[in-house]
């Protein structure tokens, strides 16, 4: 095997079995929590979109947030923690190539973190804001019913709000150290 | 952050967002038995199509746009091209040069 041609550097191979690690242990933890379990994410995403909306929510416990004048339930399921692990794994696996030292690895995996994080919770709150929408207006178009364009707008919302998290990342981190690649 | 300078790739760096997409939202589900789930293919069907018709929009707009010396280039698919021709056709402007004296 030639070197530089297949050869990935142990550092970044470290930080890929990181990044799946933990996106494989937040899977696991999300395939059970209710939603007592997941206030650390539900919980801004609805007081997120109480705000942009003024639709009020109330915490049900082990259900969700419950608007009561909508009868629209975000339950565990709209907790966005999928898009938390693609955010997470897409930045750090994607990024890695960049980094050059362990401190720069670990730095990467802590801002890959943070910024999923709140690129999750902008990103639910948002789907959630368009989703009460649709549901208030009881939209359907042919073969599109209401469930398949609430599946449709969560795909467009969420992939839209990855690709722009991954290309500001891949923005900051070229402009920052004045890598033109 | 210590960083090294990114490997020249015609692959753009979009596709990695987008294989992690789908790779947590249609293949594990399926890998742990949902795929024999009502609602699974409806859900796949739209995933893919809505995620890949955004991509191929993201990819194209990125082409469209100049991609000189902007690190972004290579994420949304732009092309490297035109600093690359400028620099074979100064290298080819020098070695005639050299030929003529």
């Amino acid at each position: 095997m030639r070197a530089g041609c297949l050869a990935v550097p142990i550092g970044d191979a470290a930080v890929a079995g990181v990044a799946l690690g933990a996106a494989w242990a937040l899977k696991a933890f999300y395939s059970h929590a209710d939603a007592d379990a997941l206030g650390w994410i539900l919980a801004p995403t609805v007081r997120l979109v109480s705000l942009s909306t003024g639709v009020a929510f109330e915490p049900e416990p082990h259900q969700g947030y419950l608007c009561r004048e909508q009868m629209f339930l975000v339950a565990p399921a709209c907790a966005g923690v999928n898009f938390l692990i693609v955010a997470f794994v897409s930045l750090a696996l994607g990024l890695v190539h960049v980094c050059s030292s362990d401190h720069a690895r670990v730095r990467l995996l802590l801002a890959s973190a943070a910024a999923a994080y709140a690129a999750t919770v902008l990103a639910n709150a948002t789907r959630i804001a368009f989703a009460l929408r649709l549901h208030e207006a009881g939209a359907a178009f042919g073969p599109l019913t209401p469930e398949r364009l609430h599946c449709a707008l969560g795909v467009a919302v969420y992939f839209l709000f990855l690709l722009f998290l991954f290309s500001v990342a891949a923005r900051v981190t070229g402009v920052r150290h004045g890598h033109a690649g | 952050m210590g960083t090294r300078a990114r490997p020249r790739s015609r692959v753009p760096l979009a596709l990695v967002p987008w294989l992690v997409y789908v790779a947590v939202t249609v293949v594990a589900p399926a890998a742990n038995g949902a795929a024999g789930g009502e609602g699974y293919i409806e859900h796949a069907v739209i995933t893919f199509g809505v995620s890949g018709a955004i991509l191929m929009l993201w990819l194209a707009a990125g082409r469209m746009r100049p991609a000189a010396g902007n690190p972004a280039a290579t994420l949304r698919g732009g092309r490297r091209e035109p600093h690359d021709r400028s620099e074979a056709a100064s290298r080819y402007v020098t070695s005639g040069a050299r030929h003529r004296s």
